[in-house]
């Protein structure tokens, strides 16, 4: 057995076991040193020095970007350090927008947070900060101010490394320098997918996501006007931790209580939408098996991926799946329903997501003109609607959601994380409906947070090879495997890293804390007794009745008629 | 009109009644065959096998694999409609 290494910090030895920098090993002891520019699953850059720690001879290293060695000896917390933290913060703040009340990102900002921590009570340099909320509009999903920008760069590495987009990169050097698309041209006509991710990592409100609470209040306090609401998987087990429950727990019977309180007519749950996303999807997969056509199927259900592929790889969209995501197939029998009604309708998205703004405004899914999706709000921007409500949503009583459309299975649950639209088409797939099979289906490999899973599964006398991707990087490199000739038959790709319970419009946590919201799902879907989209009797019904004869109009698009 | 009936007895669902049906009702749409062909569940028929899902096609029954049901609706099904 190899001998335990050690080092000491502030006078106690702590062990190394194989960390890659000193700030792993001091999160490891207890110690939460600030930091702006590091994340765990970006390169280390360095930016902010705001983690730099004493070595024994008296210099200063940062805790980010300096290997633990064994023996050395390190002091986090002194005079002199918070001194240079102090300094720091005051530098940054001096060339920042400090209207902090008037922020999207109020209270929830990294650099208000460690102001509030270091006792920054004066800044002795002038402020130089230039604040221009409507800097560029042209993005349906995120907005930017560059006054607020700290320049740590999280948001073009997530960009860059992780999602491989390249959007947004640093422009001009020294004081000048800023964060900018190419030529500094709009962002929606750059390279960005709306995928938020870059949001997610901004420590400040720099980059947020696009607000559209107004036009849902104003839709809702409208006389004569029908509002209907769905609510996707992914949101159910992220938003409790912001009211002060358990991290991944499932809200869902309370969010249904809080939509009607802020005065929804009719609450519904996305996850029908992605029952309907099964049938459809596995339809497909097994037609194409069968003429051995357009294989590998690329599912459809995120809109960023499918950005992604317009913009990156246009020939790879014939393999796109034809059916519509589960909100807009949930969308569009909602719509399909209010022509019969004279009340005016008006349909709002609960979502995770950032790019699903960008989907909902897509001349694909609009009738008569008019979206079917009237506005998508992301968990973040429901929660501030549940505070500016008053509504104490910690105390609410669990309800149930709406009939006609309130049963919904534990296949379209699971979507809400990655892997999980293969487990679910996979069910469907299976002949053995068994219980052993569904478990077996569990273990196959769809299940876990790595950014690329591969693996077979028997179909009748044939074994069906799939593919499971999150994150836009890792789309790039299965799409490069593709086109060099290696054989798929199915994949999944979801743009948010870990699938959409990590979406860009979920309420930001870290890395490690994204399991419980990943068992959140699952133990939704296991509390459930219809555990597959084809034993849902409502599935039946709307085959059967309420979309008998139009499945094509109401459930399908073909993306790659765009432009025609 | 043709009398198409999936068995949903305990040994067809488990062997994947709901895939048949599933694909059977897509065939429906995709030929747009409801005024030809009436689509409905029953209970056993007699032929368990514990791996194949019974069908009947205008009382004349059928066990056949699930895999096989796009197959068995184009070469049993279709042809009665025309």
């Amino acid at each position: 057995m190899a001998e335990k290494q050690y080092m000491t910090v502030d006078g106690i030895p702590v062990e190394i076991e194989g960390e890659k920098n000193i700030l792993e090993v001091l999160r490891k002891a207890g110690i939460q040193l600030p930091t702006f520019c590091y994340h765990s699953d970006l390169s280390i850059y360095g930016a902010c020095r705001m983690c730099m720690v004493e070595n024994e001879w008296g210099g200063l290293d940062a805790a980010c970007s300096t290997p633990p060695k064994p023996g050395m000896k390190i002091t986090t917390n002194n005079a002199r350090l918070r001194r240079y933290r102090k300094n720091i913060l005051e530098l940054i703040l001096a060339n920042h927008c400090r209207d902090c009340t008037a922020c999207e990102n109020n209270q929830n900002c990294k650099l208000q947070d460690l102001a509030m921590k270091f006792n920054i009570t004066d800044v002795r340099f002038p402020n130089t900060a230039v604040s221009n909320k409507n800097e560029d509009l042209s993005s349906l999903c995120i907005s930017r101010d560059a006054g607020k920008c700290i320049l740590c760069g999280d948001c073009v590495r997530m960009c860059n490394e992780i999602q491989n987009v390249g959007a947004i990169d640093f422009a001009f050097r020294g004081s000048k320098m800023k964060i900018s698309t190419a030529f500094n041209m709009p962002i929606a006509q750059s390279p960005c997918v709306g995928c938020g991710q870059c949001a997610a990592v901004c420590p400040t409100g720099a980059i947020v996501v696009k607000n559209n609470i107004d036009p849902v209040w104003k839709a809702i306090e409208e006389p004569g006007v029908k509002t209907t609401v769905q609510i996707a998987p992914a949101v159910r087990v992220a938003i409790g931790k912001e009211f002060g429950i358990k991290n991944g727990e499932n809200t869902m019977g309370k969010i249904v209580a809080a939509l009607r309180r802020i005065g929804f007519d009719e609450v519904y749950d996305t996850s029908l939408g992605a029952d309907l996303t099964v049938i459809e999807e596995s339809e497909e997969l097994l037609e194409r098996l069968e003429d051995n056509e357009d294989l590998p199927l690329f599912t459809t259900c995120c809109p960023a991926w499918i950005q992604y592929c317009e913009k990156k790889h246009p020939e790879m969209l014939k393999n796109l799946s034809t059916s519509r995501s589960p909100m807009q197939m949930f969308a569009s029998i909602i719509k399909d329903q209010a022509t019969k009604s004279s009340r005016k309708s008006f349909h709002v998205a609960v979502m995770p997501c950032t790019a699903k703004k960008f989907e909902a405004a897509r001349d694909e899914f609009k009738t008569d003109g008019m979206p079917n999706v009237d506005a998508v709000i992301t968990t973040q921007e429901l929660i501030r609607m549940i505070k500016e409500s008053g509504i104490v949503f910690a105390d609410l009583e669990p309800e149930s959601i709406d009939m006609p459309f309130g049963t919904v299975s534990g296949a379209g649950i699971i979507f809400g994380v990655t892997g999980g639209v293969t487990e679910a088409v996979l069910r469907r797939v299976a002949s053995n409906k068994n219980r052993s099979t569904l478990l077996s289906i569990a273990t196959s490999g769809t299940r876990g947070m790595d950014g690329i899973k591969e693996f077979d599964v028997p179909y009748g006398d044939k074994t069906l090879h799939i593919g499971v991707v999150s994150g836009l990087g890792n789309a790039e490199t299965i799409i490069g495997e593709v086109k060099a000739g290696k054989h798929f038959d199915l994949i999944e790709f979801m743009a948010c890293p870990g699938g959409c319970v990590n979406g860009g419009g979920q309420p930001f946590i870290h890395r490690e804390d994204l399991d419980a919201r990943v068992d959140g799902l699952y133990k939704a879907d296991r509390m459930h007794s219809i555990r597959r989209s084809e034993e849902n009797p409502l599935i039946d019904h709307l085959y059967s009745d309420i979309i008998k004869g139009n499945v094509h109009r109401l459930l399908h698009v073909d993306y790659l008629k765009k432009g025609e | 009109m043709v009398d198409l009936k999936v068995c949903i007895g305990t040994s067809c669902h488990v062997s994947g009644a709901h895939n048949v049906i599933m694909t059977f009702q897509h065939m429906m749409e995709k030929y747009q065959l409801y005024d030809k062909v009436e689509l409905g569940g029953t209970f056993c028929m007699g032929v368990c096998s514990g791996t194949t899902v019974a069908v009947s096609v205008n009382d004349t029954i059928y066990a056949i694999a699930p895999e096989s049901a796009r197959t068995f609706f184009k070469e049993h099904v279709l042809p009665l409609c025309q």
